[in-house]
């Protein structure tokens, strides 16, 4: 049996639907992350799951047991809030035994649990320090202890890690998936950043506009986006116009040249159509191209180097091949080129530089279904 | 290397020396109002206090009144007024406060806090007469339940009593507790009641163990700010009673100004008792505002 099941889940505020047809199934020990941006729904739908909104249609089910219409208190669930909530009248671990001495649990099995809890967060030396005497790091780990000390069924995380600083939330996040197994808790975490759901979770289920865009394993979701919403969203990612030949045979065609892409099958002969490919699998064949097997190139100028670290992002304005086509087919924008950083070089700004497009390694979609802005390379 | 130099610069014991000289400066007139309103009428008091009226020389005389139980009843009378009505004042006036806040209305939060702004600065002379026009012997409203059957001052009641006065100070007092309840009620984060809901808390036990104690501290912060104030109030107190009823201003008033009993260092000495008692609550309303807003992000 799956432990949490949300179906048919709607909810709207005022004229604004914050929720549309929202159904998803966890199973028991399963992290699932809420990926979307700024208003997409996650957190209302978290809130929901939660019992601190109510949807206008729609249920929650924990075990079986419909829990729509339960407060959260009689839920069994656990939950993390953005910027922790802590109370900040009590010390770590009070906070941490609050949940069991609300439920009149023994004082003994408290304290014991309490200890156990604060020895796997590494909380033993700020036990008795209040939350404005711990650093943000610390004040995450007394929440995520707090949460899990009722053993909650369900654990709940919203957001937790944008208070915290990078390098914390890169050792937090990792802390978070280590408990989560260790503990085998069923989690669902909110959040907007893309790296913090492909690192730590099992299912990804990409949000926009209060509907599911898209569910599927982080591999899944960056490297086989089914929609250009997720294609864009996740990642950096080119845009490059191609031409459907044949939508039967999948055969695109840009700069005078004819290839199959996948994606393309289906689509409309004739039409506009976007070719992604993301930065990294761009291969520069230096200033003139060179043997192209099937794939496309593109050629540009490097406008400018960002040094990424291992990698150095190019930013690449296309150069029209053909002028004959520009006049057809619009050119690609920016194109987003990851090269070694120690071969970085080689491109300083200014310079030209072909770029091979590996098509299988790409994805064709109908134009029209346009990727969001700042979801681009 | 210029620019390192600048740098460098700034961290002179020089450039140190510089920017202290600056805040002095930029403090100057605030020392001089200190100085000049605090420091100076407090050496003052002290000193008239400790010294005979008279013939100028020193003396405890002043003081006398502290080992006579009929001089300390403006004491009395001013610590029981001041208790009343700050009691009355802060428990409806975080009532008030909390109903403001729950209503998530902007708009009623602004208008609510305009006009406590406004009542709880409008006393004196003014507030006394307008009370007396509506509940004085002939006021308005005692006119009005008089025509329908209910008579106030034959029930006891009367405005130019400590009870009268202790309504007349609450209404200065309850817009007071709003205006300062207000940021600890709004500093409140709805995900503390949450967080306690899904840990499995009730309300009441969402109240005992987070909100009262996180709220507890601005709260008894907020009584002794009403407290000093009602202590220290003199103008509405005479407007109202004329000087009948005893209270340490007005004591003190009688004191100076009084043709029998003019005596400035015995009023003197009561002052630095109402000084003593102002700063007792002051300084303890100062440390628990810095406990308080350990708690509480304002």
């Amino acid at each position: 049996m799956s432990r949490l099941e949300l179906i048919g889940i709607n909810k709207r505020f005022g004229d604004q639907i914050a929720v549309s047809d929202f159904s998803l199934t966890v199973e028991d020990g399963e992290l699932v992350s809420f990926l979307g941006p700024s208003g997409c729904g996650k957190t209302t739908t978290l809130r929901m799951t939660a019992g601190f909104e109510s949807p206008d249609s729609g249920a929650v089910i924990v075990d079986g047991v419909d829990v729509t219409d339960l407060p959260p208190n009689k839920r069994g669930m656990g939950m993390v809030f953005q910027g922790y909530a802590l109370f900040p009248n009590m010390t770590a671990a009070e906070n941490v035994e609050f949940g069991l001495a609300v439920r009149k649990r023994p004082a003994a099995e408290r304290q014991t649990r309490v200890a156990e809890l604060l020895d796997l967060f590494g909380l033993a030396r700020v036990a008795e320090s209040y939350p404005h005497q711990m650093s943000g790091g610390q004040q995450q780990r007394v929440a995520l202890a707090r949460a899990v000390a009722i053993q909650p069924g369900v654990l709940l995380l919203d957001e937790p890690l944008s208070a915290v600083d990078a390098k914390v939330r890169e050792e937090l996040r990792t802390e978070i998936r280590r408990m989560q197994v260790q503990l085998h808790i069923t989690t669902i975490l909110v959040t907007h950043d893309q790296s913090e759901a492909l690192s730590i979770s099992d299912r990804v289920v990409v949000m926009s506009r209060g509907a599911i865009e898209e569910v599927g394993t982080p591999t899944q979701i960056y490297a086989e986006p089914r929609s250009a919403f997720t294609a864009g969203f996740i990642g950096a990612m080119n845009e490059i116009p191609v031409r459907i030949v044949s939508g039967a045979g999948g055969v695109v065609e840009r700069g005078g040249r004819r290839v199959t892409a996948p994606g393309a099958a289906g689509l409309v002969d004739g039409d506009l159509a976007m070719l992604l490919i993301r930065p990294e699998l761009l291969e520069p064949l230096g200033s003139t191209g060179g043997s192209l097997n099937g794939d496309l190139t593109v050629t540009g100028r490097v406008e400018v180097q960002t040094f990424l670290g291992a990698t150095t992002r190019l930013l690449l304005a296309e150069l029209p091949a053909n002028p004959d086509d520009r006049s057809v087919l619009p050119a690609a924008r920016r194109l987003a080129v990851d090269v070694p950083s120690a071969t970085a070089g080689r491109w300083p700004a200014g310079s030209e530089l072909a770029v091979r497009i590996p098509v299988a390694a790409s994805r064709v979609i109908a134009d029209g279904t346009a990727i969001q802005p700042g979801g681009h390379a | 290397m210029r620019s390192l130099t600048a740098r460098t610069d700034a961290g002179t014991p020089a450039a140190a020396r510089s920017r202290g000289g600056r805040a002095a400066l930029a403090l100057l007139p605030l020392a001089v109002l200190i100085t000049a309103f605090l420091l100076v009428p407090t050496v003052a008091l002290v000193w008239g206090s400790f010294h005979d009226s008279k013939t100028g020389a020193f003396s405890l005389a002043n003081y006398s009144y502290l080992g006579h139980p009929l001089d300390l009843i403006p004491f009395r009378n001013s610590l029981e007024l001041s208790l009343a009505s700050t009691l009355v004042g802060g428990l409806v006036g975080l009532l008030i406060g909390q109903a403001i806040v729950s209503s998530r209305q902007p708009l009623i939060q602004e208008i609510a806090t305009t006009f406590s702004s406004v009542a709880a600065n409008f006393a004196g002379v003014p507030l006394a007469y307008a009370f007396i026009a509506t509940l004085g012997n002939s006021g308005l409203l005692t006119l009005f339940l008089r025509s329908n059957g209910i008579d106030l001052y034959d029930g006891g009641f009367k405005l130019y009593s400590v009870l009268g006065l202790t309504i007349v100070y609450a209404y200065w007092e309850i817009p007071l507790m709003v205006l300062v309840m207000l940021p600890p009620l709004q500093a409140m984060k709805r995900s503390w009641r949450e967080a306690a809901e899904i840990l499995g808390a009730s309300r009441w036990q969402y109240l005992r163990s987070v909100a009262i104690p996180i709220l507890m501290t601005p709260f008894i912060s907020s009584l002794l700010l009403l407290y000093a104030n009602a202590f220290g109030a003199y103008a509405t107190a005479y407007a109202l009673t004329t000087g009948f009823v005893s209270l340490v201003p007005i004591e003190i008033s009688n004191l100076i100004n009084g043709d029998v009993s003019y005596d400035p260092g015995q009023a003197d000495a009561l002052a630095v008792g109402l000084a003593v008692i102002m700063a007792v609550c002051i300084g303890g309303r100062a440390i628990l505002e810095r406990r308080s807003t350990r708690w509480l992000d304002r």
